[in-house]
């Protein structure tokens, strides 16, 4: 496992897409973590479900509830994650560079894997820096002398970890599937918005849930009804951990059963 | 000795295509082996089956014979079609992530980087490099953790002359320490000055396969010049065992059968008192087989 690791720890230290794309997601991510009590003032939701909400009031940054509201915002930039990942596993076929590592001695399972343990890092740094922000945030937003419960719900930071786990899983298997690069991100943005919601549409709602795209955006719902007195399901559905982690295990025993048949 | 590689009735088609059919051969160790053959003949096919990156659709290879080898491939070096690394890193770079594969040491990348004449770029970008540095790169590449055999596919394409001559001094070298090495290519001079034995690809199919010496040999020829040539020709053709003879700028080219030596003849010729002043023998040429080889089948 050291070696599939520093495997791809030589493969992406040196290259400059690998900081320029993960630094600017961390920068985005922070920035607007940082700024989001004015952002949310500054937003005015309308939502057909909920009807207008103003966020300027509410205290999104308080324990318990900032872990579900900023893991919820910070979900939304693991495109650039998803992007990374998908170049990644593209370019070694655009580069033939995946030839190099087969005829040396790495097998196919090997190959899929280091990818999968490069994918847990940068999920592990991405929880990491939300947990730390959270704290920051936190603890500075702290208003009264009570105890803080600073860890109640913290069960989103899974919540987010597994949703940017499965979406990077996704971005592998497109990768490998597709081996072009611009299809390969076409494909990754366009599935969640709308290839799945068709599929979905076929199926009946008992079904349809189980989808990957459904299954990942049920994790942490949005936040924000709660505090216009519109009930959401509290914490998250164990339901849905163990749907998300279903997929993220097809994704991977997919990805190594399109590479085994594929001739390179 | 052992046997390094056997492959067994290995084929492949693309489509309608047959890439490789029904390929049988047999390695073994400490030999050059040549693959030779016209373009997409399927050199590249087999190569790239033996090393499992293509996926045959019937017939099987085993390497050392099954040792219990943990894997075949980590004892194995070899260059595919066109050199493949990561561009945006050194050449050291490339290097390392070929030995973390293998799981070799990082200490001999240097000196493999001096050997094929890249120490003072070894630092910059693989993009960077011309052709013939790629192409050098490669063979680098090949040597990390000093391999049991290397399979080279076209290893000097696109190189100049003096690299051409670099790299094929570099693979005798190799070659000389006992790596066996397995050669695809369709420069007949080359495989004839660097290999022991061939093998001739036509559409796939193994048309020949013998030692390079015995391939020689079989055409060699006399070279033969007297004064006395109207004398000399009639003697010629009164020696039994001459299966042919043709006269070119002056001299007589001499096609021996199997029976009688040299000696024989030149024997036989001052017997009669002709004293040739020249007499000459020829080796024949891959070149010249190969041809031979191919023109006949249609």
């Amino acid at each position: 496992m050291i070696r599939l690791l520093k495997l791809e720890i030589h493969k992406n230290f040196s290259y400059p897409a690998f900081w320029v794309i993960l630094g600017l997601h961390y920068f985005f991510l922070v920035t607007v973590l940082f700024n989001i009590q004015d952002l949310a003032g500054s937003l005015n939701i309308s939502d057909s479900d909920y009807g207008n909400m103003d966020l300027s009031l509410v205290p999104i940054l308080q324990f318990p509830d900032i872990w579900h509201n900023i893991t919820y915002i910070a979900s939304f930039f693991k495109i650039l994650l998803g992007i990374f990942i998908v170049i990644n596993i593209t370019n070694e076929f655009q580069f033939n560079t995946i030839r190099l590592n087969l005829t040396n001695g790495l097998s196919r399972v090997e190959f899929i894997s280091s990818k999968i343990l490069l994918i847990i890092i940068i999920s592990i740094v991405s929880l990491a820096v939300v947990f730390a922000g959270g704290l920051v945030l936190g603890l500075k937003n702290h208003e009264g002398t009570g105890t803080i419960q600073m860890l109640d719900q913290s069960i989103y930071l899974i919540g987010y970890f597994l949703e940017i786990l499965i979406y990077l899983v996704l971005a592998l298997f497109i990768g490998i599937w597709l081996k072009r690069t611009g299809i390969s991100i076409v494909a990754l943005l366009i599935y969640p918005l709308l290839i799945e919601p068709i599929i979905r549409w076929q199926f009946p709602d008992t079904i349809d849930r189980f989808f990957p795209v459904n299954a990942m955006d049920e994790l942490i719902v949005f936040p924000f009804p709660k505090y216009f007195g519109i009930e959401i399901p509290e914490g998250i559905s164990p339901l849905m951990i163990g749907v998300v982690i279903a997929w993220i295990i097809i994704f991977y025993l997919l990805s190594i059963f399109i590479l085994k048949k594929k001739s390179l | 000795m052992s046997t390094i590689l056997r492959i067994e009735g290995l084929s492949k088609n693309y489509g309608s295509i047959n890439a490789v059919q029904n390929l049988s051969l047999e390695i073994k160790k400490g030999q050059v082996y040549g693959i030779l053959g016209p373009n997409g003949s399927g050199k590249t096919t087999t190569l790239g089956m033996i090393l499992g990156i293509i996926n045959p659709n019937a017939g099987n290879y085993v390497w050392f014979n099954e040792e219990p080898i943990i894997n075949a491939l980590y004892n194995i070096g070899s260059i595919i079609e066109t050199p493949s690394f990561y561009p945006y890193l050194s050449a050291i770079q490339n290097l390392k992530i070929v030995a973390d594969i293998k799981k070799k040491e990082y200490n001999q990348i240097s000196d493999i980087l001096d050997r094929v004449g890249l120490g003072e770029r070894k630092n910059s970008a693989f993009k960077t490099y011309s052709l013939g540095m790629k192409q050098r790169l490669a063979l680098a590449a090949s040597m990390v953790g000093n391999p049991r055999v290397l399979v080279l596919d076209e290893p000097t394409n696109g190189m100049d002359p003096q690299g051409i001559a670099d790299i094929r001094n570099l693979i005798l070298d190799i070659a000389n320490k006992g790596t066996t090495i397995i050669l695809a290519s369709h420069l007949l001079d080359e495989v004839q000055k660097i290999c022991s034995h061939v093998a001739v690809l036509e559409k796939g199919k193994k048309i020949f396969d013998d030692s390079v010496e015995r391939i020689l040999a079989a055409d060699d020829y006399l070279e033969v010049w007297a004064e006395e040539s109207d004398q000399l020709f009639e003697l010629l053709k009164s020696f039994k065992g001459i299966e042919n003879i043709s006269k070119e700028h002056q001299k007589f080219i001499v096609k021996l059968s199997a029976g009688p030596s040299k000696k024989d003849l030149q024997k036989y010729l001052i017997q009669n008192g002709i004293f040739p002043s020249h007499f000459i023998t020829q080796t024949g040429s891959l070149e010249q087989k190969f041809l031979e080889l191919l023109t006949r089948k249609k």
